[in-house]
């Protein structure tokens, strides 16, 4: 059977399910209250407990972490063999877990799963956290953590010595920091208008805090649109930036000569395992949320857990053909060492490991085939788990039994893991669930404004309806402010359609075609030096690194010109607008004929009330202005 | 000079062979010995023990002052106590182990003339007595240059026997057909090209056999019979030795070798190498002394049972306390052979002088100073070693080191006057043992290893540290059993045995004889609880030594049984070994069947296709050929890469973690079992590849190509990812995963300052000693010469007693190197991976 059927199914799947919204019964006002109540009410007990809880295996971790630094890596249990067993495997396992929120927030948001509304969120600072926790581990596997600036290629009074860009070592260093900082732009974009909600909901020092960190939204016709071209212009940059995050952290292994490790399968077997156990992991955080928290239950439904569990499956089998594949490979080369390398892994000293990894990954998610299973909470969040095990051992598997036992049989050795090693894991999970624990306590857990705009209330068309008419009748819309994207306004507003486009073409390229000169200059001209006997000039090496900071750059240009033309800088005072339930039309008085009694005669034809009354204090700016507001209590 | 380098000629007392050494001092101090290669000798060989000793020098637990009765003391209350408890001693002795040197026995014999019952003892271990019995007192100076066929019988001769280094440059520089017989598989054992398991029971069947005295084999006909032949057509050209300490057996030997008297045994300039006496040793025992002198021996540990407590004055000259010292009254410390002047004549016509490289860093005193103190003739020991008079020309023996003349003597003469039990009527052949032998029964094979010999170095963490060639194991002695008596007893490698109460780990030896069990000695001496400090101190350090135990165990009392019995413990005693696999397969063939070469596989020149354009070469290409016939695998190179490289040593719990530091390995791989076992050494360090792999995966260009050819670690650039050591096919990269003091701060002086230590956190490798490189070439600069082929030596290369390492330049093709790189023989392991290494092998 192909693989692809499998892959697209559960999109297929949601796509059937298209009008039908993933959350209903909920008002707009709903929505607000249900995700602010959180952040609004005192911790619970069972909150603390958890925080406590990771906060203590977090810093046991960092005792574990600062042991290491101070005496040496030899604390781990590395030898001259294997050199890298735990740090890598768990740097690449939180990279994959990374993986699921980009994966959410961007590609499905290029594919339209409106289903990913209720979970990007959480998906997307999961991927923060979990970046973060990987990231931990290439500095400290370093035997000199305290120099790992190294790797960032500065001017320096060595020469300038630079950096080899020829090294899988260094595009890591660039992909994860792209990674990790487009992402955290992508997720913070995406909360800045649940920040105005909550600040607008709030007084005192929250609001004060949000009032800076929402850049003074007020929920703008013309902002929304640029934003929604923006997630559009950014989601496009994050796709292949997630595919080549883990296409790059498979290059470690990939471009070596390792027995197991040299292999051109290992990109696309990566990014499906990394979508797989992020997915998985995603599960695992969601179910629990939901068990956290009772009010979630409305929007975190089981049709999203059933979405994510078809993706799980899809992936699943993705990754199981690449096992096979492998074994395939190794049989077909005739190539001893890799027929070794892969015997060893399913007959030799980590065998256990290889055939847990076998059924975690490839046998358990054949479950998922049952709709009851994908519908069962307690079987998903059982079976996430074991993928996440099985994920882990992957990793181990692919690292260590490729290290232990490679070409020459005189060096060949074991591994086993100090308790600083697990202690280090352990202090990860530590970091990465205090840092989930305080996004739920402290950030709206739900993106509010996009499960707004997936409720399919009436207010979307009343409110265009209103505009269509006021413009009908003369009256000239200076602006809209919604409290999400309401599509199609922007046309019957007469917005024209945003040129941020160019802003990202320009940054991109700019960005690619700068740093591959850079590279080429400071590898051949500047301090040309012969590495592995490759060409001074290795223009395919340097093809990583372009296209890392060709993204960063596009999405630096797009956010930048994003912020530039919408008026947006943190701290800015918020103008009036609407980031709740209510939808502001400002109409501009260019005229004698402007009407304010007219205005609202016409929004009543639509059952709606209107407000004309305090225009200056909404208004302040705009002395020309008169404002509607349209108030949408009395439509219930 | 400030930072220049000087050498000085000088001779090795590392054991009796006296080998030839240069010593390299740097701002007045000694850094490093390597054989000198005009001795005539050693010729530039040096063996790990040798390259080892000058760690020694820089022990601050070496004795500092003389004690007497325990208690520190002073000479001159030293030589009142000896003169005034000489005063009236009737029967005096003098024992030492092989001494070699004329001024000493000269200054003994002396000493001892004063009293009425004064002799001489000598012993060895193992002893050689036997052999000097056969030939009438002389130990015949083997010749094995000079064989086209030999034949050993338990003489590990390129491992310990004798004067191992000579023996091995004689080998190599012939390689001729070579049987071994032997009970354990020895070093020599592991290059012959004919070996066979004997038990030691069977050895004179064996030799009777060989010797024509009986015409029925006594085991494996075929080759009893094929060796018996190579014997007889290479009459006067081959050679048998054997270590067997009967001198019925010797005297075996000796009928076998009858017409290679002359050729490869010379009687005209006999050795002096082991002048040990077993039947003088025996007569000390039975008969009371007044007085004990123990010149550079240590009985109580050495011997098998020997007892000085009734002994009214026990004076001994050691470096460190050890078990004699213990009981002595007047310990006398004598300093280290780099600061001490003394005399060799280890072969008839070989005259050798030991100068000192360094003003003695502790308060002793030479022995012969203080036998002619207590002579009532004080004198200088140079004063006594020029008195002796065996050169005419001082300076220039000072100059070179050693001085020579031809000893005339006709050979038949000699061959007579050592003939007084030719007559003597030949035992009957022992039965040949059947089988294997009864359950948990063994006969005890005891032998020096190559590390500790007789047990004189066991304060050198060098050697400690250095992997056993054969089983790889470091930090202790075990109980080497072969597989079947192993599985017999049901017991795994660090399983604790009790052998007839020595409790010792076992160790599961291919190629093993069945019905014995092989123990080295020289462990477990006294102090050796000092390694105790070696290696980092960490959270899960583990012990392995306590205040008050020792490394390893000693066994030489096992020497008393013809067999002992062996019991498990259940107790456990992980032994740190370097290699853990040891098997080749199809996986793994190179070492023994050569790869087809490229003509062969008509692929040009050996230049395998590249994707990339060829890159332009510096002036030289730097490359090493390591010829794997004549490696013994004796590991004279890894401590000569240890002592110029700085290499740390770390301690027996991070070897059990496998992290050893050195530089070159050998790598030794196993093939078939029992008397077909064949095996190979093969010396793994950086390849320097053209392509190489590591190169490419650093991210921060700390390790780079030079464009002689060098793959270049650079250290301060490091920060320690790794990934270059896991992409190094070869996995000859060494991490330091801490940092590595040495536990005694004073053998930093060891350090060789012309190559940087490294700290911790960073990768290192096998340089090619660059610091050499570089030195030849300022030197060939200033004189504005070409580099010339062989004034490189790497310092694997300079001290290697087989030359099998050749390193130079590839790109003058009338170099060695050249040649020896389009040899027939020539390949580079892993050829497929088209690294294009620089280190290449000659194989088998």
């Amino acid at each position: 059977m192909s693989n692809l059927p499998l892959a697209i199914s559960p999109f297929r799947a949601a796509v059937e399910h298209d009008d039908e919204p993933p959350v209903t019964g909920k008002e707009l006002a709903d929505v607000t209250r249900d995700v602010c109540a959180p952040l609004e009410r005192k911790a619970t007990p069972l909150w603390w407990f958890a925080f406590l809880a990771s906060a203590a295996v977090m810093t046991l971790g960092l005792v574990a972490i600062g042991y290491q630094v101070s005496t040496g890596i030899g604390t781990w249990g590395l030898n001259k063999t294997v050199g890298w067993a735990f740090d890598i495997t768990n740097f690449v396992f939180w990279v994959g877990i990374g993986h699921a929120g980009t994966l959410i927030s961007a590609v499905l948001f290029l594919l339209r799963q409106k289903w990913r509304t209720s979970v990007n969120r959480s998906a997307e600072a999961m991927t923060l956290f979990a970046v973060l926790c990987a990231a931990i581990f290439p500095l400290i596997h370093m035997g000199r953590p305290w120099l790992a600036f190294w790797v960032f290629p500065y001017p320096n009074t060595r020469g300038s010595l630079w950096v080899n860009f020829r090294s899988p070592l260094l595009w890591d260093v660039f992909a994860i920091s792209v990674y990790f900082t487009v992402s955290a732009v992508f997720w913070f974009i995406g909360l800045m208008p649940d920040l105005a909600t909550i600040r607008d909901r709030s007084t005192g020092l929250r609001q004060k805090i949000f009032g800076v960190l929402s850049f003074g939204w007020n929920g703008s016709l013309r902002t929304w649109t640029r934003y929604e071209k923006m997630y559009l212009l950014l989601a496009g940059l994050a796709t292949p930036l997630v595919l080549s995050v883990h296409s790059i952290v498979s290059f470690d292994f990939a471009t070596s000569v390792l027995p197991g490790w040299h292999a051109t399968i290992f990109p696309p077997y990566f990014v499906a395992g990394a979508i797989f156990s992020g997915m998985s992991m995603v599960l695992t955080l969601m179910i629990i949320a939901r068990a956290v928290m009772p009010a979630l239950r409305d929007y975190l439904t089981v049709n999203h857990i059933d979405a994510m569990a078809k993706l799980v499956l899809a992936t699943s089998g993705m990754v199981g053909l690449a096992y096979l594949t492998e074994l395939f490979t190794a049989f077909y080369s005739g190539n001893p060492y890799e027929r070794y390398a892969f015997v060893n892994r399913a007959m030799g000293p980590f065998a256990w490991g290889y055939w847990t990894m076998v059924i975690c990954n490839v046998a358990l998610p054949q479950l998922y085939w049952f709709r009851r299973v994908r519908r069962s909470i307690v079987a998903v969040f059982i079976l996430s788990i074991f993928v996440n095990i099985g994920m882990w051992f992957e990793r181990f598997i692919i690292i260590v039994t490729s290290l232990h036992r490679d070409f020459l049989p005189s060096s060949w050795a074991s591994y086993t893991p100090t308790i600083i090693e697990i202690a280090t894991l352990a202090g990860t999970f530590g970091l990465f669930f205090t840092a989930f624990l305080l996004f739920c306590r402290f950030l709206p857990m739900i993106a509010m404004a996009e499960v707004k705009g997936v409720l399919h209330r009436p207010e979307d068309e009343r409110i265009k309806r209103v505009v269509r008419e006021l413009t009908r009748g003369g009256y000239v819309v200076a602006d809209v402010h919604t409290p999400y994207a309401v599509h199609g306004l922007e046309k019957v507003a007469g917005v024209k359609p945003s040129r941020l486009g160019w802003a990202c073409a320009i940054g991109g390229f700019t960005g690619a075609g700068l740093i591959l000169l850079f590279q080429s200059w400071t590898s051949a001209i500047d301090w040309g030096i012969d590495v592995g006997g490759k060409p001074l000039n290795s223009i395919p090496a340097f093809i990583p690194v372009t296209f890392e900071v060709g993204v960063l750059l596009g999405a630096f240009a797009t956010v930048l010109a994003f912020l530039f033309r919408s008026r947006l800088w943190p701290g800015k005072r918020a103008q009036a607008g609407a980031t709740d339930d209510q939808f502001v039309v400002v109409l501009r008085a260019e005229n004698a004929a402007f009407d304010p009694e007219h205005a609202e005669q016409i929004a009543a034809r639509y059952g709606v009330r209107v407000e004309c009354g305090d225009a200056s204090r909404r208004c302040p700016a705009k002395a020309a202005t008169r404002v509607a507001a349209l108030h949408t209590e009395g439509d219930r | 000079m400030p930072g220049r380098a000087y050498w000085m000629a000088s001779t090795c007392h590392g054991c009796p062979a006296r080998c030839g050494v240069l010593v390299k001092c740097r701002d007045g101090r000694p850094i490093r010995i390597e054989g000198n290669p005009e001795h005539p000798l050693s010729r530039g060989g040096l063996c790990a023990v040798g390259q080892a000793s000058v760690l020694e020098l820089y022990d601050t637990l070496r004795l500092d002052g003389p004690m007497l009765r325990g208690a520190k003391s002073d000479w001159a209350s030293v030589d009142a106590f000896v003169r005034e408890q000489l005063a009236g001693a009737q029967r005096v002795r003098v024992l030492s182990t092989t001494l070699a040197s004329p001024t000493s026995k000269r200054v003994i014999d002396e000493f001892l003339a004063r009293f009425p019952d004064g002799k001489h003892v000598v012993y060895d271990v193992p002893s050689a007595s036997a052999i000097r019995e056969a030939h009438g007192g002389v130990l015949p100076h083997y010749r094995f240059d000079n064989a086209d066929v030999i034949v050993s019988l338990d003489a590990d001769f390129l491992g310990t026997w004798i004067s191992p280094v000579e023996f091995t440059k004689q080998w190599s520089s012939r390689r001729a057909w070579h049987a071994q017989f032997e009970a354990r598989l020895s070093l020599t054992g592991s290059k012959a090209d004919q070996r066979v398991r004997l038990h030691p029971r069977e050895t004179t069947a064996v030799l009777a056999y060989l010797a024509g005295a009986t015409n029925e084999p006594p085991l494996k006909p075929v080759v009893l019979e094929r060796i018996r032949k190579r014997l007889e057509e290479a009459r006067g050209r081959s050679l048998v030795v054997c270590g067997s300490k009967r001198v019925e057996d010797q005297l075996l030997v000796k009928r076998i070798n009858e017409r290679n008297y002359g050729t490869t045994l010379d009687l005209a300039a006999p050795s002096y190498q082991r002048e040990g006496n077993d039947h003088e040793l025996a007569q000390l025992f039975a008969e009371p002394v007044d007085a004990l002198f123990v010149v550079d021996a240590n009985p109580v540990y050495d011997l098998p049972e020997f007892a000085v407590d009734h002994v009214p004055l026990v004076v001994t000259f050691p470096s460190h306390i050890d078990e004699t010292s213990k009981r002595a009254h007047a310990v006398c410390p004598s300093p280290h052979f780099l600061e001490s002047w003394n005399d060799s004549e280890p072969v008839a016509g070989v005259y050798a002088v030991t100068q000192p490289a360094i003003a003695p860093l502790r308060n002793t005193r030479e022995v012969i100073e203080s036998l002619a103190a207590w002579s009532g003739k004080p004198a200088r020991a140079y004063d006594m070693i020029r008195a002796t008079g065996k050169t005419a020309e001082w300076d220039k023996t000072l100059h070179d080191g050693f001085a020579v003349w031809s000893a005339a003597t006709p050979v038949a003469a000699l061959y007579a006057a050592a003939e007084p039990r030719r007559a003597a009527a030949l035992p009957p052949p022992l039965k040949a043992a059947t089988g294997v032998a009864a359950l948990h029964t063994f006969t005890p094979v005891l032998y020096a290893s190559i590390a500790m010999r007789d047990g004189r170095h066991a304060h050198n963490a060098w050697l400690h540290e250095l992997p056993d060639p054969i089983t790889k194991v470091t930090w202790d002695n075990y109980a080497s059993l072969s597989p079947k008596a192993a599985e017999k007893l049901n017991v795994k490698d660090g399983d604790v045995v009790n052998v007839q109460g020595v409790e010792l780990p076992a160790f599961v030896q291919p190629g093993q004889h069945d019905g014995v069990v092989a123990i080295a000695i020289g462990y477990g001496r006294l102090g050796t609880d000092r390694f105790a400090k070696v290696g980092p101190k960490w959270l899960l350090r583990r012990t392995h030594l306590t205040g008050g135990d020792t490394v390893g165990r000693r066994a030489i009392q096992l020497a008393k049984y013809d067999t002992v019995t062996i019991t498990k413990t259940g107790k456990r005693h992980e032994l740190a070994t370097t290699q853990l696999y040891n098997r080749v397969d199809e996986h793994r063939p190179e070492p023994f069947a050569p790869v087809p070469s490229p003509r062969e596989r008509g692929e040009g020149q050996g230049e395998g296709s590249s994707l990339w354009p060829a890159k332009a070469k510096g002036a030289h290409q730097w490359a090493m050929a390591i010829d794997l016939a004549k490696c013994t695998g004796c590991s004279a190179c890894v401590i000569g890469c240890q002592s110029e490289n700085n290499v740390p040593v770390v301690g027996k719990d991070e070897v059990l973690r496998e992290r050893e530091m050195h530089w070159i390995r050998i790598d030794r791989y196993f093939k078939g079992e029992g008397d077909e076992l064949q095996v190979v050494h093969q010396p793994m360090m950086c390849a320097h590849c053209g392509n190489a792999p590591c190169e490419t995966v650093c991210p921060v260009l700390a390790t780079v190509h030079s464009s002689d050819g060098l793959n270049q670690q650079v250290y301060n650039r490091c920060v320690g990812t790794r990934y270059c050591a896991n992409n190094c096919p070869y996995k000859v990269r060494r991490f330091n995963w801490f940092d590595y003091p040495h536990d005694d701060v004073f053998a930093n002086l060891t350090l060789n300052p012309d190559v940087a230590v490294r700290s911790r956190g960073v990768m290192e490798k096998c340089s090619m000693c660059v610091q050499r490189i570089e030195e030849a070439r300022i030197v060939a600069k200033q004189q504005g010469l070409p580099i010339a082929d062989g004034a490189i030596r790497t310092a694997c290369e300079q001290s290697c007693p087989a030359d099998a390492i050749r390193f130079g330049d590839a790109n003058d093709p009338k170099s060695r190197i050249a040649a020896l790189r389009k040899d027939e023989r020539y390949f580079v392991v892993l050829e497929e991976l088209n690294v294009k290494p620089a280190v290449g092998y000659l194989t088998v």
